[in-house]
């Protein structure tokens, strides 16, 4: 066995080790069997990737996994693995290493924690690496280092902001047209056409289960905690094209038609009805479990898990990945997520908003106020902004959190009072 | 009846005991490390004062950062519930509250539709730091050899307004250093201070739908040279 190899095989048993006590834990909550099988699909498939002869392609958050898993490749999607990473507590020591290279703690945690991870040298090496334009221009760049770190090609997939213009689609389809052969060429990986169209078909699959999950959540009282759900990361997460993400996804829906149909509620009494924007605090389940479990406000519904593309066209993959990416909310004017959350709203029959706010997701925090204001016009319905870190424990405050989570708490209690008052 | 409501902030503890008379008796002591002795200690005087006993309270409420460490306490309840209702208890036109305390600084907004009495509807706070509240012009006093409470009346003597930052409490407190060594005047330094306070407390309050009437609370509104800036 070569050092490289050996080093593999050592960093591949140290992440086994975790993922098994993170599988363990106990969560405070049953977890569903579904949420466990998406949880494993997701470890396997890192496990994977230190694989002798594994073929790894890094990609940032909305690189279309399908792609990479036609060629037979493994798609590692880097955020995931900093929120992994957050989860098995293993981040403070990446962080450190990337501060140690001058990295601003003020730029993102899930980049962040990549470049120290890289760094330090624990992550699968990559054989090339895949990012977008959105949802934020920090991923291309450190890409590059990334890239360079590695002496592995980088693929940029420039997303137009015109998400709604045809030619957008045309660009956006073409783009991914070049970028899947080039991989295909430099991974010695012939492009099968066929193979794509069975992913696209996996996909689609999925998207039909996922779809129904969430009409099944609309469901009072909730029949799932937002603490799990969050989780699924539906609109970006990397098993889409996967059999895993299939029959978790398929699951799910059993699992959750079986909760309705037997009464159980996720919290009981269900007090408030909330949305949750954005992502999560990854190192811990306080949050969730403070608004779920002391307040019994349940998230019913995560903005993440929004599925918006319709069902895409196996003869025309490109086209139809395209369009899926385009058809993300937060690409464009804000308008485009604002009308996302008042139907959210609207469906999920929610009584408050909370809109996380990471102190380094730039991008995310600008439309913030803007969907507060349209919100506040069109619904009157209660939003908070919550300041709230999602990787580096270091910036989490846990009595600062509470307040203010009591006092929104205290909002929504003191409008529901009012409503059942003037009857 | 008798009530008393208690508030444990990061600077001071404050106990109010309401009767259907009105006040009839409060205190204020500095916070200290033992929440629960300054929450018992403060209740006693404020007690002594409302010639009452502990077993004449019929119903105690809790708030600030200590609010759930007090035993005698029936209820708990956030800081920005307890500044909006105590506003309009005092000030019923009130529709926007803008309070500075010893850590945090917040945005109130809240509505009373007449029916089921006045209640919030946003807030905000502020976030990740705590400069800019009254901590920050307790350091700004102190190297600036000055009471805190002469801060106001100074800020008012002031000519020639100086810019100073209000992102760090440490960074501004070395500006504060440089511009004494500069020999600018502590009447200009002070009015500066105030303008980086309010600006400050201001970009919360503008993310609200201010409403008319505002009232000012917490400590650092007992600060003329803040409140002319506000």
């Amino acid at each position: 066995m070569t050092v490289v190899e050996e080093q593999r095989k050592r960093q591949r048993e140290f992440f086994a080790l975790q993922f098994q006590k993170r599988l363990k834990r106990s969560p405070g909550y049953s977890p569903l069997k579904s949420s466990q099988a998406r949880e494993r699909a997701m470890f396997r498939l890192f496990l994977e990737s230190f694989r002798e002869g594994s073929i790894v392609v890094w990609k940032s958050t909305f690189v279309p996994s399908e792609i990479i898993y036609s060629l037979g490749a493994i798609p590692l999607y880097i955020e995931s693995f900093s929120a992994v990473a957050a989860a098995i507590d293993i981040c403070p020591p990446m962080l450190d290493a990337s501060e140690k290279c001058g990295y601003s703690r003020d730029s993102c945690s899930f980049l962040r924690a990549v470049l120290g991870a890289s760094h330090k040298d624990i992550l699968p090496r990559p054989d090339a690496l895949v990012s977008t334009s959105y949802y934020c221009d920090g991923d291309p760049k450190i890409f590059d280092i990334l890239a360079e770190e590695y002496k592995k090609p980088h693929f940029y997939l420039h997303v137009p902001y015109a998400a709604e213009a045809e030619w957008a689609v045309e660009a956006l389809a073409e783009q991914l047209e070049e970028i899947t052969l080039e991989l295909a060429r430099l991974t010695g990986k012939p492009f099968d056409r066929e193979r794509l169209s069975e992913i696209i078909q996996n996909s689609n699959e999925a998207r039909k289960h996922l779809l129904k999950a969430n009409e099944l959540r609309k469901h009072i009282p909730a029949p799932m905690l937002g603490c799990e759900a969050i989780d699924y990361i539906a609109s970006i997460t990397q098993l889409w094209g996967s059999p895993e993400l299939v029959r978790a996804s398929k699951l799910l829906c059993e699992e959750l038609e079986e909760r309705i149909e037997k009464g159980v509620a996720a919290v009981n009494p269900e007090r408030f009805r909330l949305l949750w924007c954005h992502l999560r605090p990854y190192y811990n389940d306080e949050v969730f479990n403070y608004l779920e479990g002391q307040h019994k406000a349940v998230v019913a519904f995560e903005s993440i898990n929004l599925i918006t593309w319709k069902e895409m066209n196996p003869a025309k993959p490109f086209r139809s990945l395209a369009e899926k990416l385009l058809a993300n909310p937060a690409i464009g004017p804000y308008e485009r997520m604002s009308r996302e959350v008042v139907r959210m709203v609207r469906d999920y029959q929610i009584d408050g908003v909370i809109w996380m706010s990471p102190w380094g997701c730039r991008h995310f925090n600008s439309m913030a106020q803007l969907i507060k204001d349209d919100l506040r016009t069109v619904l009157d319905v209660p939003f908070y902004i919550l300041d709230l870190e999602c990787i580096d424990k270091r910036n989490y405050s846990k009595e600062q959190v509470r307040t203010r989570l009591d006092a929104f708490i205290e909002v929504l209690g003191g409008r529901k009072e009012g409503c059942t008052q003037r009857g | 009846m008798y009530t008393a409501g208690i508030d444990i902030g990061s600077v001071s503890t404050e106990v109010v005991i309401l009767g259907d008379e009105g006040v009839k008796g409060y205190s204020v002591l500095d916070s200290q490390v033992d929440i629960e002795k300054t929450a018992e200690e403060v209740l006693d005087i404020a007690l002594d004062m409302a010639r009452l006993k502990r077993t004449d309270i019929a119903y105690a409420v809790a708030t600030g950062y200590g609010r759930n460490n007090i035993h005698y306490a029936n209820r708990q309840v956030t800081e920005i519930t307890c500044h909006a209702i105590g506003a309009h208890f005092l000030f019923s036109n009130t529709r926007t509250i803008i309070d500075i305390g010893g850590q945090d600084s917040k945005a109130i907004a809240l509505t009373n539709d007449g029916q089921s009495g006045p209640r919030v509807v946003d807030f905000c706070m502020n976030d990740k730091c705590a400069a800019g509240t009254g901590r920050f012009l307790e350091v700004m006093a102190r190297v600036l050899d000055v009471g805190i409470k002469e801060l106001g009346p100074l800020s008012q003597k002031s000519t020639t307004e100086v810019n100073i930052s209000s992102m760090c409490t440490v960074f501004a407190e070395s500006e504060v250093i440089s511009l004494i060594h500069q020999k600018y005047a502590k009447e200009d330094i002070i009015s500066g201070l105030h303008t980086a306070i309010a600006r400050k407390v201001l970009s919360l309050v503008q993310r609200l739908n201010i409403k008319e009437e505002v009232t000012l609370t917490g400590g650092v509104m007992k600060n003329i040279g803040v409140v002319e800036k506000l």
